[in-house]
């Protein structure tokens, strides 16, 4: 018997066939609540399918949520918008960009601003499509910016490409140098996976000493927790592997990571030192309750939270949900939410980041040998009138101050260091200073340096000081003979004499207090104040033998300079840089090359001041900066016999005859 | 019982509990699939419900379509089963078992169930409604 065989298909079969189904699926679709619709569907079905079929067979009526948001225009030339230069415009910036796929993601792109300064003044921006799922990223960046956390600000635009609509997208700007240049302190520098400075030269990339310890400590608590905590909401491992860099302080070493939106999929734990470092400081168990702590308190606060992820809502969805049915958005952006707060209030960092690793205690720093003998009571290292040879490196731990009484001199053997961390007195007088040099015939020796913890004191009379250097220790740059971090210094009546490092005394954050003090051949800078708060008054400089010394420095810091005199200083008399403020009153500048430099964001006042036979008096500079314009505001001033009296290309130099009042200025600028 | 399962589970290796979900959604599509095309034969001219071979390769292109993250690869590997399943089931007027099987399979590699179970019932009418040519 031969088998029969089956015969074409016919019409009708084809119409059956194809017309049950869908049918069915209308059926299905039509009738199936929104609740149910947007839940997780067994078998592992995927939202994307369902959502898929809703849209074609879900015909029940309704309205269609619709909303409006800002655009970004992408034109191009020719006519090509996905990849090469484009000319991308918002409505409140226009900027020539080139596009790029964004590394990491599948569809999102990236717009890179031709000349470093792209769109809204960013480096880079980053696009990445966005639909219902995306609220989850919007809630997360909301969380965010309420944590002590940095991280870009998140926007929602509907992308138009070459004229067509490519629907809404989240734009962020992207980590990178000039981010954190513009947001973070004059320095604060980026740090890539990789672990390394941006601003790290071929030098400091060779020298160990130079580049920032990565280690869990070295993170900051907070900011890690914040982190830690995101990564679990969002179950992103690409956080922690800190993919999107962290900001690294020069001053204090701490590393702070940063945070963006997901690019996309998830990766795997990879390898990279910052990412080591940064899973190694979560992976503790103080870590973790700190997350859990953080989670709690905003739990505390749930009806605001609840509130303000509705507004976000409202705000969002109706361009989010593209028009669709809005009784399916709402039921999926209820879900959303319901679950985003579920991971907020309640996560988990054992299960999403690891158990926590069991920490040794940190042994207890000891005293060196060599300092037990002078001891005075429990907590004071006290030098009476002597001579003292010190030939390694000192690092007097938390807990002990060091007190020079007058007559002591210090020799100090080449390159070698002294870190206090506590309070450092020096009690010389005009007749019995305190000396502090280096050992006979031998090179400059290191630094002096006080880590403060931000009001340790130091307070400095009657010091000669000369022949010094700077030091390098763990990544952080101690550029001063005398380097003080997180202090609040006073030197008074003192004599610093040359150094061979980037400055004589250096201040870093803090606050500094120089008074009737004579400064003479420094090499580089006599002063440096990096973000601190400082005063010098009635203080001398002098750049004799020496060529191109700066007198004082100042970068990101508050600073007055009242009573002083510059002479015959071969660079800059005085420099303000990255943002700094200050107040140059009642001073001379007489025969120096620049008497006065001001660039990078700098505002200051200059009042009753006597410039006199410099070969520039007055150098403005505005030069590109995180820090804005330059602005310098002359008031009433004695100029003779300059060379030049105004050099400015950029900033803003404005004349003002009414006098400054120092002791206002001062407290309007704290 | 459910805690031996789990045990058991627990021993596969990571994404094994999604091969095996392949696998029974893949029996279960060709069983129906099968069990519609059988109805136009006669008892003793119908084939087995469940064709092994047929369920091999299915399967086999299931788990490729599966693990390809490239999507050209996907869709190369999908052109070329389909063109194999058409060329081979030529001889069954081109209404032949192979064509949908691999389609489903495609889908189901592809994780899109309702996709590949209305594809199925298309399949099962379409077959359940055409006549078989009898001697």
């Amino acid at each position: 018997m031969r088998k029969g065989k089956r015969a074409n298909i016919q019409p009708t079969a084809w119409l059956f066939a194809l017309a049950i189904p869908a049918a069915l699926l209308f059926v299905v679709f039509s009738l199936m609540p929104y609740g149910t619709m947007v839940k997780q569907w067994p078998l592992s079905i995927g939202q994307p399918e369902v959502m898929a079929f809703q849209k074609v067979f879900d015909r029940r009526p309704g309205q269609h949520a619709t909303g409006e948001a800002g655009t970004l225009n992408l034109t191009s030339s020719n006519g090509n918008c996905k990849t090469g230069q484009a000319v991308a415009a918002t409505e409140t910036d226009t900027a020539t960009v080139e596009v790029r796929e964004l590394q990491g993601s599948d569809e999102g792109i990236e717009l890179v601003g031709s000349d470093a300064q792209g769109l809204n003044g960013a480096e880079r921006t980053a696009l990445m499509p966005a639909d219902l799922s995306s609220l989850e990223v919007l809630y997360a960046q909301a969380v965010a910016d309420s944590l002590p956390i940095h991280s870009a600000p998140l926007d929602l635009v509907r992308l138009s490409r070459c004229g067509s609509d490519a629907g809404p997208f989240l734009m962020q700007e992207a980590t990178s140098p000039s981010m954190v240049a513009r947001s973070a302190s004059a320095s604060g520098t980026f740090l890539g996976p990789d672990g390394k400075p941006t601003n790290t030269s071929t030098t400091e990339a060779t020298d160990a000493a130079r580049m920032p310890k990565l280690t869990g400590a070295a993170f900051d608590t907070s900011a890690s927790a914040a982190l830690g905590l995101l990564a679990c909401i969002e179950q992103r491992k690409d956080l922690l592997n800190a993919e999107t860099g962290a900001l690294y302080d020069g001053i204090t070493g701490r590393i702070v990571p940063l945070y963006r939106m997901a690019y996309g999929a998830d990766t795997a734990a990879n390898t990279q030192p910052l990412g080591v470092a940064l899973r190694e400081a979560l992976g503790t168990a103080s870590a973790q309750k700190r997350i859990q702590r953080m989670a709690k308190k905003i739990h505390a606060d749930s009806a605001a939270w609840a509130q303000r992820f509705a507004a976000i809502d409202s705000a969002r969805v109706p361009v989010l949900a593209n028009g669709r049915n809005i009784g399916l958005v709402q039921a999926a952006v209820d879900r959303t939410r319901e679950q985003f707060m579920q991971r907020l209030f309640h996560p988990d960092p054992e299960a999403f980041i690891g158990q926590p690793a069991q920490t040794t205690p940190t042994e207890k720093a000891t005293l060196d040998p060599w300092l037990a003998q002078f001891k005075s009571g429990s907590d004071t290292l006290r030098f009476v009138r002597g001579k003292y040879d010190i030939d390694h490196d000192l690092d007097i731990p938390a807990g002990y101050g060091v007190v020079l009484e007058k007559g002591t001199r210090w020799n100090i053997a080449a390159g070698v260091n002294i870190t206090i961390h506590g309070a450092f007195h020096a009690r010389g007088t005009e007749l019995n200073p305190v000396f502090i040099r280096p050992l006979d015939g031998v090179g400059p020796f290191g630094s002096i340096t006080v880590e403060g913890t931000g009001d340790t004191r130091v307070r400095l009379r009657g010091v000669r000081i000369s022949d010094g250097s700077e030091q390098w220790s763990n990544g952080l740059h101690r550029p001063g003979m005398l380097s003080f971090v997180l202090c609040d210094v006073q030197v008074d009546k003192c004599s610093i004499g040359s150094s061979s490092g980037t400055a004589s005394i250096s201040v870093q954050r803090g606050n500094g207090h120089v008074t009737d003090s004579y400064f003479i051949g420094s090499r580089k800078s006599a002063l440096l104040f990096l973000e601190a708060h400082a005063t010098v008054e009635r203080c001398g400089f002098s750049g004799e033998g020496v060529t191109a010394p700066d007198g004082i420095s100042s970068v990101g810091a508050t600073v007055l300079v009242r009573g002083c005199t510059f002479n015959r200083i071969g660079g800059s008399a005085l420099e303000f840089t990255g943002g700094s403020r200050a107040l140059v009153s009642a001073t001379t500048l007489t025969a120096n090359n620049i008497a006065l430099l001001t660039t990078e964001g700098a505002a200051v006042h200059v009042d009753a001041c006597t410039f006199n036979g410099n070969a520039t008096a007055v150098l403005v500079r505005s030069a590109a900066s995180a820090w804005g314009e330059t602005n310098l505001v002359m008031h009433t001033n004695t100029m003779t016999g300059n060379g030049k009296e105004r050099d400015v290309q950029g900033g803003t130099v404005k004349d003002d005859p009414a006098p400054v009042d120092p002791g206002k200025w001062l407290a309007g600028a704290q | 019982m459910g805690e031996r399962i789990a045990q058991w589970w627990h021993l596969m290796p990571d994404g094994g509990s999604g091969i095996i979900l392949l696998l029974v959604e893949l029996v279960v599509a060709l069983t129906a699939m099968g069990w519609a095309y059988n109805r136009g034969y006669r008892n003793t001219e119908r084939g087995s419900v469940l064709r092994l071979p047929l369920l091999t390769v299915a399967f086999g292109l299931g788990l490729l379509v599966k693990h390809l993250s490239e999507p050209w690869w996907a869709a190369a590997v999908i052109a070329l089963s389909v063109l194999v399943a058409g060329f081979l089931g030529r001889n069954d007027n081109g209404r032949g078992l192979g064509l949908p099987v691999m389609l489903v399979a495609a889908l189901l590699g592809f994780g899109m169930l309702i996709s590949a179970t209305a594809l199925t019932l298309v399949a099962m009418i379409a077959y359940l409604l055409s006549p078989v040519k009898k001697r």
